[in-house]
């Protein structure tokens, strides 16, 4: 180790440099502390003069096609303004998350409305809005909608979407659009099968009367793995992650999910052991339903069955739409190659299901004229406004006047999945529905997997609703 | 080990010097000690006492209450605790011992050719390490894929494996390739720096004596870089007990029944990732707080198991 | 300073080059996972190692057409992103190597009380699960008024970085003799001199080092922006490529390669460039 002179060592060299590390670093920093200014989401900043209001919203997709959301929005601006007479002028910052996760956009929204930095207005799905009631996130509106029954065509919301938007007999959301989650089947491989022409586009029709029920599906997909029109595992593809249309095989067998009265959670023991029987029975038993679906990549399932290697599968409506820009399918093929049906009955006779799961417009408490917020909502919800969201992003229509708009009546798709919305359930709008649901679908997979039987995995996932959410929870 | 030596000033200059010790140790410590406060212990309590609350979603951040040890209650009536603190077991044990022997391994290989190639190789295995983990976490997702999409089925192919979803068929392979990859790299760098300090003298004596590869491995090498080895097994061990976010990203603790969830994994679900946005961060802060008692209490054993007294030497120079 | 063992005269081929072969083994995973990043991001589609289709730059279009791409019309444009990304890689950086060789000289030289209590709890804290400090920082930062601002994410990814980094600068300042110092000191330099004039000037390649892992470590962070600056002109490029990702519904692999690609590009580069300081961060480890 070599010994250096304390004196005389020359650090000339390096003082310029160390100064000059300084007072660059110095400037970045002061740079970005004075760039980054203090953010005002709209909602915050004062109006840049008396007479106009700022105002906020956020929407989500996360499919592309959906920027309507927003849109529908900033197009809703110009009429009120109209009626506003420039007392206030309204002015409207929207965004559009496309691609995204619910997840994340959620707890965006969660952390923002602690801070009070929230938008005015807020799109979530309307079971999101019962876990933001309790800390007051965002308003009732009965008062409002009363109010304004006349702004835009709030008048004509389908009466069976509100129930979706109520929790404990108060209104929360304002329907922006719903879907129907059917099943699917290709008619090419029916028709392999040796099915006719009527027999094939009767079949939705069938299914609907509860001429054909769930054993015909079965046996169907079994049939059609024997004959070696689709591969083994490839009779049926079901959702491959969580979602609301999970739920539909619970409501085929009858179960119940929330209690009008006390708003309570609700689990049906019997309906849910059938609706994980179903599940395993395809997996394991009769084969129909590959044991790789539980967390299948999107990607891969939405290519396999464009790709006509599946029978019947479940997606939601929105997914026509999707196919044809994402996927580059053809309308024509798709039409020709495709067909739509509810879920079938658990048993001739029985009624066919299918979920829905309406997104809804909601005021935030930190919205600075809620009044002023609503009705921008209600500018929004018109039929023509509603029609090209719904045309645009294969979603159904929330306005019964929605039927008789030009736009919407050209699409062929939405008209011929209108009627689902009679056979279409909810799932609940409760704080603790996510914890509720967390459990059953780890339970649906573990009896996809073949770890535990359905009789156990019931009484397991029981078990543990009522550790977990217990007194909210009502075991039937 | 060198010695510490002693220097002692003038009487007068003693006095004067301790204090300025004082006030210079809290000069340079002063920021480290501010953000340390500010950013890590006063969360840390905060999410202590909020383990203790209802806090979640449903309550927000102003409509909470003081539940006691209700949470903790909650955690051990779950079904699931046994089979989660299980899993974490196995997953640090097996993850650590792939990162540092792999480490290991990587760092001797690649000093014992030249200097280029080493360079290369160490370079490569750094990748995982600096890649952002979405993307890192997507190319294993796409190798685990099914077929026809997913690698591994092909480079499995020849040996007669049947083709599958790995993620659900062999998700602890996955988990384990996910991070031992990650990790390795870690052990790798810091062992090859350790290695290349030593001094080459003693490196070239050994070969004049006749020493073989392997015993100059033993011999030499190992014994000199037990600190280092020492550090790294420490750091991993809590890194790994911390470490969630690669299986998030893959398996997400699934398939089903919480089969590769570990309890990090666990407390970030529960505070931060549900799908109908029901978070429950109480919940998850009391989980959190046990995650936190475990990785204490581990670190302790191996601190004290590897005499940490030592590695935390006295300072060189001591101004009395 | 490499230390090559070097072959024998009369050793054996095969011990030649055995470490070849087994680290070229061993590495093969990483390299297929890297190349196909790559080249996925240059056809439609991808299965296995088989590309599906003409070799194309489509993917690439949201640098230059974003507008085209739908998963990219309703986000801010690439390069502010960029930029942003930059500023907060850049400024965690050289805050945590100020703060860091500050504390760890501390460390390595200074006795004070509590020493070792700190020195554990450093490396404690490292233990603490920081995705659930979240919630709680959340809290911390809204008193502070540094919610959704860039400072308060910087702040917190620094305060992250720190146990580390202290961990590396004690290493690097342990193995400088002291006898520099001393006649500083003896001479009656202050220890604030003695350290800013002397020492940091001995340490460069360390702060080199860590500074740019803490660049890359910046870089790559996704959680801490995201949750704590949710206004849209502050983004990083991590969310874009998370947000790309969607719900498993949507995803479009030659995009997200693209991205993906784009995003690790700067770190690479920089790797390939700093690789020798990279490799110097544990110098001199002999210890104890």
């Amino acid at each position: 180790m070599s010994k250096q002179p304390s004196r005389g060592v020359d650090l000339s060299a390096y003082r310029v440099s160390r100064r000059r590390f300084l007072m660059g670093t110095g400037a970045l920093v002061a740079g970005v502390a004075c760039s980054t200014t203090p953010v005002s989401s709209g909602t915050q900043a004062p109006a840049a003069s008396a007479g106009t209001l700022e105002m906020a919203a956020w929407t989500i997709g996360p499919d592309a096609p959906s920027y309507y959301r927003r849109d529908n929005l900033i197009s809703a601006v110009e009429p009120l303004n109209k009626a506003l007479a420039g007392k206030p002028t309204v002015k409207l910052d929207a965004t559009f998350e496309s691609g995204g996760q619910w997840g994340d956009y959620l707890q965006k929204f969660t952390l923002a409305a602690e801070a009070k930095t929230s938008p005015d207005i807020i799109l979530a799905g309307h079971e999101n809005l019962a876990p933001w009631v309790g800390p007051n996130y965002i308003i009732p509106l009965d008062d409002l909608i009363k109010k304004y029954q006349s702004e835009g065509d709030i008048k004509d919301v389908i009466p069976n979407l509100w129930n979706a938007m109520k929790l404990k007999g108060k209104t929360y959301g304002v329907p922006q659009d719903t879907e129907a989650r059917p099943m699917y089947y290709r008619k090419d491989l029916l028709a392999k099968m040796g099915w006719t022409k009527d027999k094939i586009d009767g079949l939705p029709d069938a299914v609907k009367k509860g001429d054909w029920a769930w054993p015909d599906f079965v046996a169907t997909a079994k049939e059609a793995i024997a004959k070696g029109v689709v591969g083994p595992g490839m009779g049926w593809y079901t959702r491959t992650s969580k979602g609301a249309d999970v739920y539909m095989f619970y409501y085929q067998n009858g179960g119940e999910m929330q209690d009008a009265a006390t708003g309570k959670l609700v689990i049906t023991k019997d309906a849910l052991q059938k609706h994980y029987q179903v599940h395993a029975d395809a997996v394991r038993n009769d084969k129909i339903l590959t044991q790789a679906i539980y967390g299948m990549d999107g990607k891969i399932f939405d290519q396999t069955v464009m790709d006509g290697k599946v029978l019947f599968f479940n997606a939601g409506t929105w997914k026509w739409s999707d196919w044809q820009t994402t996927y580059k399918v053809p309308a024509q093929s798709l039409w020709d190659n495709v067909g739509f049906m509810l879920i079938p009955a658990a048993q001739k006779g029985g009624k066919p299901v299918t979920v829905s799961h309406p997104l809804a417009y909601a005021v935030t408490s930190n919205a600075k004229d809620p009044d002023l917020a609503f009705r921008l909502i209600a500018n929004a919800t018109t039929p023509d406004l509603n029609s090209r969201h719904s045309v645009t992003s294969a979603h159904l229509a929330v306005l019964t006047t929605q039927a008789d708009d030009p736009t919407y009546k050209q699409d062929k798709f939405l008209l011929a999945t209108g009627y689902m919305l009679d056979f279409t359930k909810f799932i609940p709008n409760h704080a603790k529905f996510g914890i509720y649901d967390d459990v059953l679908y780890r339970f649906l997979g573990a009896v996809e997997q073949g770890q535990v039987t359905p009789a156990a995995a019931v009484d397991s996932a029981v078990k543990e609703l009522q550790g977990q959410i217990g007194d909210e929870l009502i075991v039937k | 080990m060198a010695r510490i030596e002693e220097i002692t000033l003038p009487r007068e200059r003693q006095t004067a010097a301790r204090w300025r010790f004082n006030a210079t140790a809290l000069l340079f410590m002063g920021p480290a000690i501010a953000l340390v406060l500010v950013f890590f212990i006063a969360p840390v309590i905060i999410t202590f006492a909020m383990s203790f609350t209802d806090l979640a979603t449903s309550t927000g951040l102003s409509n909470w209450q003081w539940i006691g040890p209700e949470n903790y209650a909650r955690i051990f009536r779950s079904q699931f605790w046994l089979p989660i603190l299980g899993n974490t077991l196995v997953y640090v044990a097996v993850v650590l011992a792939f990162n540092v022997i792999v480490g290991l391994g990587v760092a001797l290989l690649s000093v014992h050719m030249e200097p280029k190639a080493g360079g290369v190789f160490r370079a490569l295995w750094l990748l995982p390490r600096i890649s952002p983990s979405v993307v890192y976490a997507l190319m294993w997702t796409w190798a685990a894929a099914s077929p026809p999409f997913g690698m591994l089925n092909y480079v499995v192919a020849p040996f007669g494996l049947e083709p599958r979803y790995w993620i659900q068929s062999d998700p602890w392979l996955i988990v384990i390739f996910i991070n031992g990859f990650v990790g390795a790299s870690f052990g790798m760098l810091i062992l090859t720096s350790a290695i290349k300090a030593i001094p080459e003298d003693l490196f070239r004596a050994a070969q004049v004596d006749g020493a073989s590869a392997l015993q100059v491995i033993r011999r030499i090498t190992l014994p000199l870089i037990k600190w280092p080895i020492l550090f790294v097994l420490v750091y991993q061990t809590m890194s790994l007990f911390a470490s969630y976010e690669y299986i998030y990203l893959t398996t997400n603790g699934g398939p089903g029944l919480f089969a590769t969830e570990t309890w990090s994994l666990w407390a970030f679900h529960s505070a931060l990732s549900n799908y109908y946005g029901n978070l429950e961060f109480a919940y998850g802060a009391a989980l959190a707080a046990i995650l936190v008692i475990m990785g204490l209490g581990i670190s302790m054993v191996l601190l004290r198991v590897f005499r940490f007294g030592q590695l935390v030497a006295e300072p060189r120079v001591e101004v009395d | 300073m490499a230390t090559v063992v070097a072959p024998v005269p009369g050793r054996s081929r095969w011990l030649v080059l055995m470490p070849y072969v087994v680290l070229a083994l061993a590495t093969l995973p990483i390299l297929v996972l890297y190349v196909w990043l790559f080249y996925s991001s240059f056809f439609p589609r991808v299965e296995g190692f088989r590309p599906i289709g003409d070799l194309t730059f489509d993917n690439w279009r949201f640098l230059w057409d974003p507008a085209s791409v739908p998963q990219m019309r309703n986000r801010p444009p690439v390069i502010p992103l960029t930029v942003n990304t930059l500023l907060f890689a850049t400024l965690t950086s050289l805050i945590s190597l100020l703060v860091s060789s500050m504390a760890g000289y501390a460390f390595s030289r200074l006795r004070f009380k509590g020493r070792r209590v700190f020195l554990g709890g450093v490396l404690l804290l490292h233990s603490f699960p920081s995705v659930t400090l979240l919630i709680a920082l959340f809290v911390v930062l809204r008193t502070l008024g540094l919610y959704d601002k860039l400072v308060g994410v910087i702040l917190v990814q620094t305060a992250f970085a720190l146990p580390f980094g202290i961990w590396i600068m004690k290493g690097f300042f342990d193995n400088i003799p002291w006898d520099l110092e001393m006649s500083a000191l003896v001479d009656g330099a202050g220890r604030l001199r003695t350290w800013w004039r002397i020492m940091l000037p001995l340490v460069k390649p360390g702060l080199l080092a860590l500074g740019i892992l803490l660049f890359v470590e910046g870089w790559n962070q996704f959680l801490l922006p995201f949750v704590f600056m949710p206004s849209g002109s502050q983004q990083t490029l991590s969310t874009l490529v998370r947000g790309i990702l969607g719900e498993g519904r949507f995803v479009d692999y030659g995009l997200l390669t693209a991205v993906g690609l784009y995003y690790i590009a700067p770190v690479l580069i920089l790797f390939v460039l700093a690789q020798d300081q990279l490799m110097r961060i544990y110098s001199g480890g002999v210890k104890g």
